[in-house]
């Protein structure tokens, strides 16, 4: 062909033409949906969840033995983040910050644990398809475990888990996020450009 | 997204995000999802691992809104994070094109003066399936070229290169693509004769 260079430019330029997003994108961003597909390292995840879970019960079970106490009646199913807010404060007198709208992200639930002598708040969330659970308990830290200050963040990784903890305040956080290629978004439920998120850049 | 100089309102939107402005947010997806999942698909070929691409993108604009200066040119910054996010995609699934039996028996066709027309329809079949044979840098190349229509210079600002190599490098890929398509059309012919 003799023009073919130029019939090559409009080809590529027609073959690879722009599109529009599809409409659920936002979704999928914001309200976290599922990944439409499955990856293997996600199944890795999976399997990882399993491996967590059946630890859960036995520690469940020694917990019990313990005295810890998990009354399936304190839980809460909601997205509000005003009424998880309020329900875990009247439930456990921990206040958690929460913003009255997320940056990014939709909460799932929350629930409280029953320590001795403490109460652990436990907060559920999904950003960027993947889950999120912060921990928070009014449990003085000790020794070497003590961040005084949101500003001085632990950062750990198990498991393609991403792992936070700081202190604020009273009250001791501890953020577990599967979304193991962007970890710091879990942040985005309270954060985006504050001293906080630096520190786990 | 073109690489411009930001104007007054879009640092008003970047500073919004910066604090956290959920409708900011919504305001920058929407000013830039479109060319973001154009970039993703047309490099994947895939409109599932697209989104996949296109999500981890967004998540990562929205976590390092932080670190954007001002004064840096933020329609480069987002391709530089589009481009990073397709190529860390790794190609594991990747679209298999139909091969070219259909064309094939399009081709016993003994009307000559519609060879042509059918050869061009087969050739622009092919390129597609020899497009994706390209190595990912090349083929990331070509979607910012001919995807988002950038100029040599946008696409060196992205890729952190020269000029003349980002010249060099699509030179390249044209005869790459020429050479491919050249074999092909002559086997098309053998095959006719």
């Amino acid at each position: 062909m003799p023009d073919q260079t130029s019939w090559l430019e409009g080809e590529l330029a027609r073959q690879l033409c722009p599109v529009s997003a599809p409409d659920a994108l936002w979704n999928r961003i914001h309200e976290q949906r599922r990944p439409l597909r499955v990856r293997p390292e996600r199944r890795l995840i999976a399997m990882w969840w399993v491996a967590a879970v059946a630890l859960l019960i036995v520690a469940a079970g020694m917990f019990w033995r313990m005295g810890v106490t998990g009354d399936p009646s304190e839980e809460i199913t909601s997205n509000d983040p005003r009424q998880i807010r309020s329900w875990v404060k009247a439930k456990s007198n921990i206040d958690i910050p929460l913003p009255d709208q997320p940056t990014l992200g939709r909460l799932v639930g929350a629930r409280i644990i029953r320590m001795q002598q403490y109460s652990v708040a436990v907060v559920n969330y999904r950003v960027g398809g993947a889950s999120a659970t912060m921990l928070v308990t009014d449990r003085p830290a000790t020794g070497e475990s003590r961040n005084p200050g949101h500003t001085s963040p632990r950062i750990g990784n198990t498991g393609g888990m991403a792992l936070y903890s700081w202190s604020l305040g009273p009250d001791n956080y501890t953020l577990a996020f599967s979304g193991a290629k962007e970890p710091r978004a879990a942040c985005l439920l309270c954060h985006v450009n504050t001293p906080a998120l630096m520190m786990f850049r | 997204m073109r690489a411009t100089v930001l104007e007054e309102s879009d640092k008003e939107l970047i500073e919004a995000c910066r604090r956290g402005d959920p409708d900011a947010f919504r305001t920058l997806f929407e000013l830039h999802k479109d060319q973001v999942y154009s970039v993703a698909l047309r490099y994947s070929g895939d409109a599932a691992i697209a989104q996949d691409i296109a999500q981890e993108t967004f998540l990562k604009l929205f976590t390092r809104i932080g670190t954007f200066r001002g004064e840096a040119d933020f329609g480069s910054w987002l391709y530089r994070l589009v481009v990073n996010s397709c190529l860390d995609q790794k190609r594991k699934t990747r679209r298999l094109m139909p091969l070219l039996d259909e064309a094939l028996a399009i081709l016993q066709a003994p009307d000559i003066s519609a060879l042509d027309e059918v050869v061009r329809a087969e050739l622009s079949h092919h390129l597609r399936a020899v497009v994706e044979d390209l190595a990912d840098d090349q083929r990331i190349l070509l979607v910012l070229r001919y995807t988002q229509g950038l100029s040599y210079d946008e696409i060196a600002g992205i890729l952190d290169t020269s000029n003349g190599t980002i010249a060099s490098r699509l030179n390249r890929i044209h005869r790459t693509l020429e050479r491919r398509l050249s074999r092909f059309a002559s086997r098309k012919d053998r095959h006719h004769a």
